[in-house]
């Protein structure tokens, strides 16, 4: 093994002195964003990908992964005359597990649009007194991230929905509301006036690793939502006659 | 701290230790010296031109800068250290964002095992270097439980571009 890896960085050192950080073209190496925990963070960093065909790359009869790593790294450690068992792979022993809390930190760094609530009567309009009616639609959905080299899939749910009717009465569900006439989540204002609610969603996770078990995330991450405009008017009863 | 402070810290200090330790040495920048300068004979009125750093010296500061960065919060060398560099908010922003959350690390950061230009011109440089990252923890916010990490080693590559008549790094990366 230690042959065949001094042997590697022999063969290759040379050629990655003039290895180019290209866009990817099928021939050059090029830069790709993935994730990796630097210090206890998870960030998203740049990363080397070189293409079999690419230029300072393999001949191309073979993967560019060796039994130590990319084989650009063993060219650039030769370079640098550090051991490539060293620094092309992380070693399994030293490389951290992915764990509960590091996976609530990728859950944190997920993006999750926020909710959009919607209001019924719709039109930016309600009444004082009335039961106007509160929604959104946010369903669980998946996200699959690359950490630590492992593929890990997170089911995220819509735990709970904060209802902020901005006249000082909030309300905390675990269902998003419905259209009319399923009338879930209602409020009555009391007073006319203009207001701006909005319903913050609250998520939890379940998380596997390379398709194991499922697994909870610890914690939960809570996405604001955005505040809509609505007035709210008095109606007067009105007689109509008919001719 | 301006770029000359940096060149003349650089220059003064020479470059880092190489140690083959499994706990590197940081690549902190030590404290300014206090004790007074040798006088230098009074030759002519105009300031002599600061010594630029080479891009070598470049990342071995932005190295230092990181470290510093990850130790106080202050991110303001690293910053300027690639005004331009995008790739460099991989590492900089979480450290802001640790800090703003009250929160902070426990490492010794970053240490350059080995570093070589793998080329330059007039415009351009790449450098690779071999880099460990030391254990610690990471108080991600203020009350919140300590996150311990492993050491790491990485090949990775800095880009740096000549402007302004200086070097700046515009790209870090790793090489897996």
């Amino acid at each position: 093994m230690r042959a065949r890896v001094v042997a590697t960085c022999l063969l290759f050192s040379s050629l990655a002195v003039v290895w180019p950080a290209a866009p990817a073209d099928g021939n050059h190496c090029y830069w790709e964003k993935v994730q990796k925990f630097v210090f206890g963070n998870l960030v998203v960093a740049r990363e080397q990908v070189c293409p079999p065909h690419s230029e300072g790359g393999s001949d191309g009869t073979t993967s560019p992964i060796n039994d130590v790593g990319n084989l650009a790294c063993n060219g650039f450690a030769g370079s640098l005359q550090v051991a490539a068992e060293e620094f092309c792979r992380a070693l399994p022993e030293t490389a951290p597990a992915v764990t509960g809390p590091l996976i609530a930190q990728a859950l944190r760094r997920i993006p999750i649009p926020p909710a959009v609530l919607k209001v019924q009567p719709p039109n930016g309009r309600t009444l004082v007194n009335f039961a106007t009616n509160f929604y959104t639609d946010r369903e669980e959905f998946t996200r699959t991230v690359n950490l630590l080299g492992q593929r890990v899939e997170l089911r995220i749910t819509p735990a709970r929905f904060t209802w902020k009717f901005d006249d000082g009465n909030a309300i905390t569900t675990t269902k998003p509301g419905a259209p009319y006439p399923r009338l879930q989540v209602t409020h009555d204002y009391l007073e006319k006036g203009e207001v701006r609610p909005r319903v913050d969603t609250t998520y939890t996770a379940d998380f596997r690793v390379n398709g194991g078990a499922w697994q909870p995330v610890p914690g939960s991450v809570t996405i604001p939502g955005e505040s809509v405009d609505l007035e709210i008017v008095e109606a007067s009863p009105t007689l109509v006659g008919y001719n | 701290v301006t770029r000359t402070h940096l060149a003349a810290l650089a220059l003064a200090l020479g470059v880092a230790a190489v140690s083959c330790s499994d706990e590197p040495e940081p690549d902190f920048a030590p404290p300014e010296s206090t004790s007074p300068a040798p006088t230098e004979p009074e030759t002519t009125s105009e300031p002599p031109e600061p010594e630029k750093l080479t891009p070598e010296e470049t990342v071995r500061a932005w190295v230092r800068a990181q470290n510093l960065a990850l130790r106080t919060g202050n991110t303001d060398e690293v910053r300027a250290l690639g005004p331009r560099c995008q790739s460099c908010d991989d590492f900089v922003v979480p450290v802001e964002e640790t800090y703003a959350a009250g929160g902070s690390y426990e490492t010794t950061g970053w240490r350059i095992v080995s570093l070589k230009t793998q080329q330059k011109t007039a415009e351009d440089a790449e450098i690779a270097a071999a880099i460990k990252f030391s254990r610690g923890q990471t108080i991600p916010a203020d009350g919140a439980n300590p996150v311990a990490f492993g050491p790491q080693r990485h090949i990775m590559l800095f880009e740096l571009t000549h402007a302004a008549k200086e070097w700046q790094v515009s790209l870090v990366g790793f090489v897996p």
